[in-house]
């Protein structure tokens, strides 16, 4: 059951329209982008950077850093012998560049307090120390969210400071299109993505009870449900290296690896289905080459090998196909001839006046018996 | 025209049911499985077989079958394969051997007439256990509640039309079981795509084999430990003391340690020493890790019936030092109540229960994990849930 929408999810914006806002005012105000984990807000500043080739990307992250990391103290002497501190800011904030910058802090939620402190003055009046950034420089900043339990919670004197938008977890369709074929991600992947990709894209906002067996998520991430691994966009990248590897590991280590890093259901369901994929013989190998071509070794892949058939069979390769199967299990034979001799089949009457499938039945009609009772 | 079936061999019928089986949209989803191990027809086997891998059916047996009863049988079988019965429920067999087939059976039996759905396409033979009270139970729970059975005499009668070679099952070794599990596993995951791909639903239950079983221990370590981090920042107020004597002033860093962990466990229901024990042990383990000041264990059934706390280097016998107090009754809701009274403010309360609760699952003021054992229905309305 879905939760009340909220107006920040209602309106909630895509990877674009985050790149946009930012844009349009963040030499003025800087913007907070809350999202989902692993879904991609790293990515605005390499659209940014791309989008504004005269700025300097700088990109800081949060979580290495320490209130000492942010700028160090440098005595300065003058000549009436009197000394003052000048604080020198820390290189990824880019303060040393006298271009504009696109600075980004990243997971800025999970800063220590007092670095969250530190960086307000960077955020909102865009110097640190002494120093001053070009005017033209943008800044926001990133975290997940708040609901997601994972540290991001931030001061209400932080969030008056700033804007606060909500970027929407693309679906797995949008994944697809605008991510996934351009950064190389494995086919077999993406294939199982699309079949699948409602759940693995679900937020865990729509998920009541994450572990039930109907309407739970075993997948994602879900503050209810401790899971070491899950899957998230960012994760689904990381599994298809793994997939892309898979010739130089074995089949266990590939399954292990893919249940470390998309956790136990998705590493398992992926695991399986890759085997699933890699074990059917293609059917250009059965069609010119029916004596030789590859018989799966799981009967799944055998169940669906014959339903492929059953779907795309005909006439000019159905000799090849009764060779290849005679080379299946008696199940699966028995599977083929069942099933078209089902009165709703619509090549029934192509396959039923095949010499090759007439003699098959003929050989083994006790098949087509009636139940015993 | 159609052929008589009574002049089939046990060997051709054994064939035609297992293809009608495949082809059934209802069971398209567990071919894989079904086709997992060998299956024979052997001769004075009264019944039918299984090892948990491979299936064995006595010919005199078929042959007093109908082909709706005998697709039965083979599912029926088929279905000890799947739920991996005899590998993973050994321990039931060796308390009580006759209870733990009939718990088995009348499990596999109730889902098999649920599928059906009195359309008659397969129907349980006579003498087969079925009961719909036990409807979603798994074989542990319906052992529970059946009553113990006499073990003593040889003639195992204790219902049914198969039996189940619990003793087979353990001559594999413990590399071919792991196999078969990863076997199963596999064929069921790739049932579920293939019945997907028919425009089959699949079974009603591929939802609960698909899930995946995770360590409580890393769960619960990983939850309380994340609870409890973020303790740490720095100040410009105090000074590093390395740094200063160079002439560079620089923030020193900050750590408060977690004050206080409590642990609340309910001394009623199925809670016994040795599942105690193995808790206690983890929490030891982690707060070795997170180094709370305090633990602070309150045991309690419709109230808190004993506080125990424990500072420091006692954490580390906490296990052994621990004497529980409690009875019947189920009332969690005294807990943070207590807590509320007595002025107890934790980093994080750690709940051990049965999860069958008298009232609801309370109103806490820290964040809460519940450690749930043996009751997957259990849902708390609050905090995170582990079960075990």
């Amino acid at each position: 059951m879905s939760r009340t929408q909220t107006a920040d999810r209602l309106y909630a914006q895509t990877l674009d329209e985050v790149t946009d806002s930012i844009m349009a005012t963040g030499s003025l105000l800087t913007t907070l982008v809350q999202g989902h984990m692993g879904t991609g807000k790293s990515s605005i500043l390499k659209v940014l950077a791309e989008r504004l080739p005269t700025h300097v990307p700088c990109y800081f992250d949060c979580t290495t850093k320490d209130l000492g990391d942010l700028m160090v103290p440098k005595i300065l002497g003058v000549d009436d012998d009197s000394q003052f501190v000048k604080f020198v800011p820390n290189e990824e904030m880019g303060m040393h560049h006298s271009k504009p910058i696109i600075l980004m802090v990243d997971e800025f939620g999970k800063a220590n307090p007092s670095v969250k402190n530190g960086m307000m003055r960077i955020m909102l009046e865009r110097t640190m120390g002494t120093k001053k950034l070009h005017p033209d420089s943008i800044v926001f900043a990133t975290t997940n969210l708040g609901a997601e339990g994972v540290g991001d919670m931030l001061m209400p004197h932080h969030r008056n400071r700033i804007t606060t938008i909500r970027m929407k977890k693309p679906t797995a369709v949008e994944w697809i299109e605008n991510y996934a074929f351009n950064a190389g991600i494995h086919p077999s992947l993406i294939l199982w993505v699309k079949e699948h990709g409602e759940q693995l894209f679900q937020s865990f906002e729509d998920v009541e009870n994450p572990n039930d067996d109907v309407g739970g998520n075993p997948y994602i991430y879900h503050p209810q449900a401790p899971r070491p691994a899950f899957v998230t966009p960012r994760s689904l990248e990381l599994a298809s290296h793994w997939l892309w590897a898979k010739d130089k590991i074995s089949d266990n280590a590939l399954k292990s690896n893919l249940i470390g890093t998309i956790g136990d259901r998705a590493g398992s369901d992926l695991g399986a289905y890759i085997r699933l994929v890699d074990d059917l013989p293609k059917q250009e190998e059965i069609k010119n080459d029916p004596k030789n071509a590859k018989v799966p070794t799981t009967s799944s892949a055998v169940c669906m090998v014959v339903y492929r058939a059953l779907a795309t069979i005909d006439r000019t390769w159905l000799d090849a196909w009764m060779d290849y199967l005679s080379r299946l299990d008696k199940e699966a034979q028995g599977l083929f001839a069942m099933q078209v001799r089902n009165p709703k089949y619509a090549k029934q009457s192509m396959v039923m006046t095949n010499k090759k499938f007439t003699d098959w039945c003929m050989a083994n009609n006790f098949m087509f018996t009636a139940d015993k009772v | 025209m159609l052929m008589m079936n009574n002049k089939l061999t046990v060997e051709q019928r054994l064939w035609k049911a297992c293809t009608d089986i495949v082809g059934n949209d209802e069971f398209v989803g567990i071919a894989s499985v079904l086709m997992i191990g060998s299956k024979k027809v052997v001769d004075g086997l009264p019944t039918a077989r299984t090892n948990g891998r491979d299936e064995e059916y006595g010919r005199e047996f078929v042959d007093s079958l109908s082909d709706a009863e005998f697709r039965f049988l083979i599912l029926h079988e088929c279905y000890h394969k799947m739920y991996k019965h005899l590998t993973t429920w050994k321990e039931l067999h060796d308390a009580d051997h006759k209870r733990a087939n009939m718990a088995c059976d009348y499990v596999i039996n109730c889902k098999l007439v649920d599928q059906d759905g009195g359309r008659g396409w397969i129907r349980m033979p006579k003498g087969g256990l079925l009961d719909t009270n036990y409807r979603g139970m798994s074989a542990p729970e319906v052992f529970k509640l059946l009553p113990p059975q006499d073990n003593d005499d040889d003639g195992g009668d204790e219902g049914g039309f198969d039996s189940h070679d619990w003793d087979g099952a353990q001559e594999l070794t413990e590399a071919e079981k792991d196999e078969l599990g990863k076997e199963i596993d596999e064929a069921i995951r790739q049932g579920s795509i293939l019945a997907g791909k028919v425009g089959s639903g699949g079974l009603r239950d591929m939802a609960e084999l698909l899930q995946t079983k995770q360590d409580w221990r890393e769960l619960l370590r990983e939850y309380v430990t994340t609870s409890c981090a973020g303790k740490d920042y720095s100040t410009w107020r105090k000074p590093n003391r390395r740094f200063v004597g160079s002439d560079i002033y620089m923030p020193s860093a900050i750590s408060e340690t977690i004050e206080e962990i409590v642990v609340a466990i309910d001394t009623s229901g199925s809670i016994g020493s040795h599942e105690l024990g193995m808790f206690l042990t983890e929490i030891k383990g982690i707060c070795d890790q997170v180094k709370p000041q305090k633990v602070r264990i309150l045991y309690w059934d419709t109230e808190v019936c004993k506080e125990e706390v424990y500072m420091d280097s006692d954490i580390h016998n906490i296990e052994k030092s621990t004497k529980p107090e409690g009875g019947g009754g189920t009332n969690v809701e005294c807990v943070p109540m207590y807590m509320g009274e007595t002025g107890v403010k934790p980093e994080i309360v750690v709940v051990l229960t049965d999860g069958y609760l008298g009232g609801s699952w309370g109103v806490w003021s820290s964040p809460v994990l519940w450690c749930i054992l043996d009751n997957k229905h259990a849902k708390p309305s609050t905090g995170v849930a582990i079960h075990i």
